[in-house]
């Protein structure tokens, strides 16, 4: 009887017969596009810290939930914060699905050699975004771009310097911008040439590198691959993946017993807001109502970006109202889009002197919303006012406005934060628990 | 063996003759006084001569023919001189005597046999125990036996009336108990074997053997970690020894060894005779990679060869109630502190602007930033009655609608009898347990039967089924949604399960603590009312299974036997739940956009192949048995779990309603082979020895690890039966033993050495695409823990009454199977890997006595008592400490114990701002917030600052209790507890001893909070609802974590019982009539302010991790009759 020992599983793919043709290693590469969903990056945690801490929203039930969002908005997150744990969890076990991939494809024959090459690109492209974030988010961090075999290897690992970080970010983006194709209709929902080319000027601009940034990001412009639409359409769940947008992670409604929506809706609406029987929103990030009255009587975003209820909370519009449970919004959610390309080179040109340039960029978001052209004081500061609040109503409740005052070291100024410690958030106390390697950052 | 004999006498009796002889050898001469003359006159004279040619010498040309027989010479007439015996005979002086033989409670015992002493002359008692007796010499003494008593010798003294009263032998020494493969008689056990019979068990009524086995047997701890009918208990044998595989003991049913942790549901307590635990890893290393954990055998009930039919009905009905340490405040209070907090929530973010008295047409223009206020800092104004304590207001307990009285039968009707050949059991069985929380319950149908039977004089088959079917609805308990223990804190007391015109109330609070004031939500706690949930959301549980084994055995030759045995089990379970559209969950309210539904069903079966060779013989008085065998065992495990969506309305209240579903699947298969081998020895029951070994091989570990080996060795001494032991009158027994022995442990799932792939999904569009990737780690060298174990034992027993059993136990495990947490940057949490090691030692005590007569009055007492100490000796490479669980208080690190949960030192709460500035203190502290004591004296509050507040597993854990016997009567009681165990509550860190205002505080809250005005003595942290500080988040935990608040103290059973006497069942043509009345768990002293103290988390790494789902154990009242036909 001893064959009868050997039993391999019925249900469950193994490791080791498995990405062995392109079919299988297609399914690893969706795998890693799944995390994006993952609650600790784009369904909840990514666009909670990058919305929250900024003078924008705010968390109208603070208490709630552990109090863990309100902790980011009002700055005394502790390392127990639990949304933090799963930013950190989240995003590692992206950066790990896309080692996994990127280890094993080379090894694997594809029909078509460009498929091949855009799906390397596409890993890059993850693993990057990831790194980024986890980079703005903490600081230093545990760098990993080879698939672990053995997780207790890594014991002892200990944080790496950020500039070591963002030059893997760099490198793995610019590889990616050649091995990615141009946008089209068949893989428009996939990594392709200009997501690479506007994550890699974001990071350049983050870096303060006008340069660099500039000539990736014009490259989005020279591309012709992307333009602006009409607002209401730009968010719309009939058109999603329109031309206005460059990347987003993709959520739907209504199947795979709805768990492929997305929970921002519940999580970020104002806890008054009722739609029919969708009810149960947590009011986690709200918008305040004189952030709501910049919106000029005009203005087209008014109504279909943003509105307010009879309280006087205001709310971001952009995601769409549930229709299956109220866990389960349809919308996907937009990490990058072509307005945003628009305002960085028109902050760009400003930085660099290119005043009237920048007005132009800044003209065309203007005046798709019904404001027609600039005419206030040309000067630097003035334009740069101006385009900082055409960010704020453009990208409003997109995720920006934390980590664009972050790169700007503007937080004291605009949010009165003056505790610097305060601007990284603390490493999860749980990894601290695990492995005493890694350092905890100062003043938690 | 001595066979020469020297004998010199002359003219004397024969029978002095013959005494000679059977004082010099090991001879002994048998006849009958009426055939042989014994006083005949004899002389011989020899000198160290052959026994056979003194025979000769002595009986030549006599009347009387011998014949050796072993070490038996029988004595025989010759038949020619037949006359001269009879004559002979007329010349003996005769006396007679009557009596009775009694047992201890006067009961006569009929079959006794009484002989006179040095004689063969003897007689047995008739039914009513009595008996006559002719004797020889009016100088007897009579010897009484009886089965199962103390041989009694009694002078006659020219009494005519003898009544004898014999004692039960307690000591038991023929007393079989069952160990792995066999069974053997208990003065020879050397491991240790704990053994509770069918009248002990029967205390407890439970559906559950686990739940009658808590508290009964010394090493042996039961935790009732949830209280729900048809939940298992968590059995922990000589401590953990294991932090992330399982810890059920191996569960060996008639022979047929269950999978790990299927339910004990499925075994009727009423059909069980005994139970053996093997203890000590020499005793359960036959069964190898299961045993780690202990082994428990269970018998069932059989019938018995040449005995009448007897037909018996056990029936009881019961009446159970909750029996938890939780108690909260009433409305009126709680619209007191609901006040107090959103009043401070909203003073203490910006005391120099905000006041409490602020109306909230105030309160919403008082923003921060730009940032309007959170609805928890608005007051109520819908209290105001209640703070001014109007009278009649609505009121509710909702414990009072959580838990109920609930009843609870049993019923059980048996037949057993045999004939020569064979003999049989049978049984049907119905069980009917309301839970004490309303919507829970458990029904159960069993069936048992088994059979015996001789084919031939070499050939024994039997068979063994166990048929049952529970139903049982069982919703989660720590569901915020729908757990009716969970919602108990937040159903809050001003609001009413019924409508005024008395329809379940649905939705209500939900709405209610939703609602706008000033434009702003108040955002309360929002959820269902617990009545309308328990009553509408369905969660239901059918398991059918049947198990049993048919065998056969054949005596090859003399004293060699093989048996061959066939066992299976089969179970088929379905659980469907259903949440309706009609009924709010947590945040909404009811119509819900959707209902929910799942069914979950699996098939499991299992099949099991034991062949067994035993031998055993003696060879003069070294006795032997050896054991070989060889068996398979193979589990499919098929299961799958179907979530339904989309429905359109209630009517139909499961998966088949729904318009979209979603399906997983899963068919997980083990197989077990293994070898094994025992030899066991012993020198006239006085020197014992026993070796085994056992290999297995488990589809389980990795391909580099598949074959194990167990051994064992152990040896005794029965220093009693030694000639030169003096008092053997006092000391009837006395047995030292000692063992070793090796075990494993293979609960880690079925493919654990597997780097699995599983899915994870992205959409494209609308459509899913179908993800799939490496989600754990490959270990091919994974295999089972090891723990080598020894045992050392002192076995006493005084007078034959007084027992006394003493052990010392230590166990290393090493190859701990832990599930480490790694650093997350490799895209993993955990993995499982064989490192780690462990250590468990303790000492266990018995005592127990019976048959103490007072006049009429029997009295027995037991007690039990048992330490505990775990060490964990190393952990993964490098890794020092695991810190989980909530904050990571549950510390389980090198040197110390298993998941000790550590906090800080509260003490009081501050006062002042200007006592905060010059106190250390955790950043965010507000007034009203707790002070923690600077341990390490550093000036810092932190981590540094967190002690050790001790462990679930206790110190030790004990029991005691006693019986009384008058006549008919028996009345007797059990108590049992544990000490040094501590437990965190997360209900109590998060709810009801927060002070955050989310849910109804505990009246020891409510009493012990500060507040500035109402209560300035308060040294509980101030109510505060909406700007809950984070230095009250980081201490919540700690401060419910108070050293030791686990232990207990519990009366278990008590129990008074009416036996009718004789002559009533034979008027009433029964051999039995029993009425009792009993209580389980009728008082339990604990300081535990939460559900159970029993409870605990069922992760090792923080166990004694607490919440609404330790569903708290019932207080049962019982009456019962049992009648046998």
């Amino acid at each position: 009887c001893e064959k009868e020992l050997i039993q391999n599983p019925n249900t469950d793919k193994v490791a080791n017969n498995f990405y062995t043709n392109e079919a299988e290693l297609e399914e690893g590469v969706n795998a890693v596009y799944a995390t994006l969903q993952f609650g600790g990056n784009y369904d909840i945690a990514i666009p909670a810290l990058g919305e929250i801490p900024g003078e924008d929203a705010y968390d109208e039930t603070p208490a709630n939930d552990g109090g863990v969002y309100g902790e980011i908005d009002q700055y005394n997150v502790i390392p127990q914060n639990g949304l933090i744990e799963n930013v950190w969890r989240d995003a590692y076990k992206g950066i790990q699905r896309a080692n996994i991939v990127l280890n094993r494809i080379e090894d694997i024959a594809y029909d078509n050699a460009t498929t091949k090459k855009a799906r390397i690109g596409e890993m890059l492209f993850i693993r990057s975004l990831y790194y980024f974030n986890l980079v703005r988010i903490f600081g230093d961090v545990p760098l990993v771009v080879e698939e672990i075999i053995n997780p207790q290897d890594n014991f002892g690992q200990t944080r790496t310097p950020k500039e070591d970080v963002y030059n893997q970010i760099i490198t793995d983006l610019t590889l990616a911008v050649d091995l990615l194709p141009n946008r089209n209709e068949d893989n428009k929902m996939r990594v392709v040439k200009t997501a690479a080319y506007t994550l890699l000027g974001k990071v350049y601009l983050t870096l303060g590198d006008y340069p660099n940034a500039y000539d990736n990001l014009i490259e989005v412009v020279k591309s012709k691959s992307h333009k602006l639409i009409p607002i209401e359409e730009v968010f719309s769940t009939e058109n999603e993946l329109n031309e206005e947008i460059i990347f987003a992670v993709q959520f739907a409604s209504g199947i795979n017993a709805n768990s492929e929506g997305t929970d921002a809706y519940r999580m970020f609406n104002p806890t008054g807001r009722v739609e029919g029987n969708m009810t149960g929103t947590k009011g986690h990030g709200v918008l305040k109502p004189d952030f709501y009255d910049l919106y000029e009587e005009d203005d087209l975003r008014k109504g279909v970006y943003v509105d307010v209820l009879e309280s006087g909370i205001a709310y971001s519009k952009k995601l769409a109202i549930p229709s299956t449970v109220i866990g389960d919004s349809e919308s996907d959610w937009v990490v990058l889009r072509y307005a945003e390309v628009l305002l960085m080179l028109a902050e760009i040109e400003n930085q660099r002197g290119n005043i009237d340039i920048a007005i132009g960029y800044l003209n065309e978001i203007r005046e798709r919303v019904n404001l027609g052209l600039y005419e206030g004081l040309e000067d630097k500061n003035s334009v740069f006012n101006e385009i900082d609040l055409q960010r704020r109503l453009e990208l409003v409740w997109e995720g920006h406005r934390w980590f664009d005052i972050l790169r700007q070291n503007r937080a004291g100024e605009v949010l009165g934060v003056s505790d610097s410690n305060r601007l990284l958030m603390p490493i999860p106390a749980k990894q601290i628990a695990t492995d005493s390697a890694l350092e905890q950052n100062p003043g938690y | 063996q001595k066979d020469k004999v020297s004998v010199n006498l002359q003219n004397v009796n024969l029978d002095r003759v013959l005494t000679a002889i059977e004082s010099q050898t090991d001879y002994r001469f048998i006849y009958k006084d009426d055939e042989i003359d014994y006083k005949k006159s004899v002389s011989i004279k020899v000198e160290k001569s052959p026994i056979e040619e003194v025979l000769q010498d002595l009986f030549r040309n006599t009347s009387i023919d011998y014949q050796v027989v072993g070490t038996q010479i029988i004595l025989k007439p010759n038949k020619h001189i037949k006359t001269e015996v009879l004559t002979q005979k007329t010349t003996i002086v005769q006396v007679s005597v009557n009596g009775s033989v009694l047992d201890d409670n006067g009961q006569p015992l009929p079959g006794a046999s009484i002989l006179e002493k040095g004689t063969t002359n003897g007689a047995t008692t008739d039914f009513n125990g009595n008996f006559s007796l002719t004797l020889t010499n009016s100088d007897a003494v009579l010897v009484v036996s009886y089965i199962g008593f103390v041989a009694k010798e009694v002078a006659v003294n020219g009494n005519e009336n003898i009544t004898v009263t014999l004692e039960e032998d307690f000591a038991k020494l023929d007393e079989v108990v069952v160990i792995g493969y066999g069974q053997q008689s208990k003065a020879k056990v050397i491991g240790s074997v704990g053994k509770i019979e069918e009248e002990e068990l029967s205390k407890v009524a439970s559906s559950s053997v686990g739940q009658q086995l808590a508290g009964k047997m010394s090493g042996v701890v039961v935790n009732q970690s949830n209280g729900q009918p048809g939940a298992a208990s968590q059995i922990v044998i000589r401590g953990t020894g294991t932090l992330t595989a399982g810890t059920n003991p191996l569960i060996v049913v008639d022979g047929f060894p269950l999978s790990e942790g299927s339910s004990l549901n499925s075994i009727n307590p009423d059909d069980i005779a005994t139970v053996n635990v093997l203890k000590d890893a020499a005793s359960a290393s036959i069964y190898g990679s299961r045993a780690v954990n202990g082994v428990i055998l269970v018998t069932t009930k059989q019938g018995s060869k040449n005995e009448k039919t007897t037909i018996t009905l056990d029936t009881y009905v019961g009446m159970q109630e909750q029996s938890s340490g939780v108690e909260l405040v009433d409305a009126y209070q709680f619209a007191q502190f609901i006040t107090e907090a959103r009043n401070w929530g909203y003073v203490s973010k910006d005391p120099a602007n905000r006041s409490a008295t602020d109306p909230n047409s105030v309160r919403v223009t008082k923003t921060i930033n730009g940032q309007g206020i959170d609805g928890r800092e608005l007051y109520l104004d819908f209290l105001q009655p209640y703070l001014d304590g109007k009278p009649g207001l609505t009121n509710t307990d909702w414990m009072d609608v959580a838990f109920r009285a609930a009843a609870m039968y049993n019923y059980n009707l048996s037949a057993s009898g045999g004939n020569e050949k064979t003999k049989f059991y049978t049984s049907l069985g119905y069980f009917n347990q309301e839970g004490i929380v309303i919507g829970s319950d458990l029904k159960r149908y069993s069936a048992n039967i088994n059979l015996n039977s001789k084919l031939t004089d070499k050939i024994n088959i039997g068979v063994s089924v166990k048929p049952s079917f529970t139903d049982q609805n069982a919703l989660d308990q720590g569901s915020r949604s729908s757990g009716a223990i969970a919602l108990v804190p937040l159903n809050f007391s001003y609001y009413s399960p019924y409508t005024d015109n008395g329809d379940i109330n649905i939705s209500e609070q939900i709405i209610n603590e939703q609602r706008e004031i000033e434009g702003v939500r108040i955002n309360g706690t929002p959820v269902e009312n617990l009545l309308a949930t328990s009553t509408m959301v369905k969660d239901n549980r059918q398991q059918f299974r049947v198990f049993g084994n048919v065998f056969a055995d054949f005596e090859i030759v003399k004293n060699l036997k093989y048996k061959i045995s066939l066992g299976g089990d089969y179970e088929n379970y379905t659980r469907n739940f259903y949440y309706p559209s009609s009924v709010g969950s947590y945040r909404t309210p009811a119509p819900r956009s959707d209902a929910e539904a799942t069914q979950d069903k699996q098939t499991r079966y299992n099949y099991l192949i034991e062949n067994t060779l035993n031998y055993d013989f003696s060879l003069a008085k070294h006795n032997f048995d050896l054991l070989a065998g060889y068996t398979f065992q193979k589990e499919n495990i098929d299961f799958s779990s179907t979530v339904g969506t989309g429905f359109a309305d209630d009517n139909i209240k499961n998966i088949a309603g729904a318009s979209s579903h979603t399906t997983n699947y899963n068919l997980a298969i083990w197989a077990l082979e293994s070898y094994f081998t025992r030899l066991q020895y012993d020198y006239d029951a006085k020197y014992l020895f026993s070796a085994a070994i056992r290999k297995d091989g488990s589809s389980r570990f990795g391909s580099n690890n598949r074959w194990g080996y167990f051994p064992s060795v152990s040896g005794g001494w029965v220093f009693t039966r030694e000639s030169f032991m003096p008092l053997e009158d006092i000391l009837t027994f006395g047995k030292i033993s000692a063992s070793w022995g090796q075990t494993g442990n293979n609960q880690i799932g079925n493919y654990g050495s597997y780097a699995l792939v599983t899915d994870s999904n992205y959409v494209n569009g609308n459509s899913l695409a179908a993800g799939y990737i490496t989600t754990s780690a490959p270990n091919p060298n994974l295999g089972w823990e090891v723990a080598s174990a020894m045992n050392i034992g002192l076995d006493l027993s005084f007078f034959h009454k007084l027992n006394f059993s003493m052990a010392y136990y230590k166990t290393n495990t090493k190859d701990l199977l832990l599930n480490v947490p790694v650093p997350q940057q490799t895209g993993y949490e955990n993995v499982l890997a064989n490192i780690g090691e462990m250590e468990n030692k303790g000492l266990e005590f018995e005592l127990s006595g019976r048959n103490f007569m007072l006049g009429n009055v029997g009295l027995g007492f037991n007690a039990n008592l048992t330490s505990y100490q775990n060490k964990v000796l190393a952990l993964g490479p490098g890794q020092e400490e695991i810190a989980t669980g909530r904050d990571q208080l549950f510390v389980t690190k090198v040197g110390g114990s298993i998941a000790e949960i550590y906090g800080y030192e509260v003490d009081g709460v501050f006062k002042t701002q200007q006592e905060i500035d010059n106190t250390p203190h955790l950043s965010g502290t507000l007034t009203g917030d707790f002070k923690v004591k600077d341990i390490n004296g550093d000036g810092k509050i932190n981590d540094d600052d967190k002690v050790s507040k001790g462990t679930y597993t206790p110190d030790f854990t004990y029991g005691f209790g006693g019986s009384v016997a008058y006549k008919g009567f028996n009345f007797s009681f059990n108590f049992n507890g544990v000490s040094g165990r501590t437990l965190m509550d997360g209900d109590m860190a998060s709810l009801t001893e927060a002070g955050e205002g989310f849910s109804v505080p505990t009246t020891y809250y409510f009493e012990n909070r500060y507040h500035p005005v109402n209560n300035p003595d308060g040294f509980l942290g101030q109510p505060n609802f909406g700007n809950f500080s984070n230095s009250r988040k980081i201490l919540r935990s700690s401060v419910v974590v108070e050293e030791n608040n686990g232990d207990y103290i519990r009366l278990r059973d008590i129990r008074i019982a009416y036996d009718f006497s004789k002559s009533i069942l034979e008027r009433l043509r029964l051999s039995k009539l029993q009425l009792y009345v009993s209580g389980n768990n009728v008082f339990t002293k604990t300081d535990y302010r939460g559900w159970n103290p029993d409870g605990t988390s069922s992760n090792i790494l923080t166990s004694g991790y607490n919440d609404g789902s330790n569903y708290p154990l019932a207080k049962t009242y019982l009456v019962g009759l049992r009648i046998a036909y």
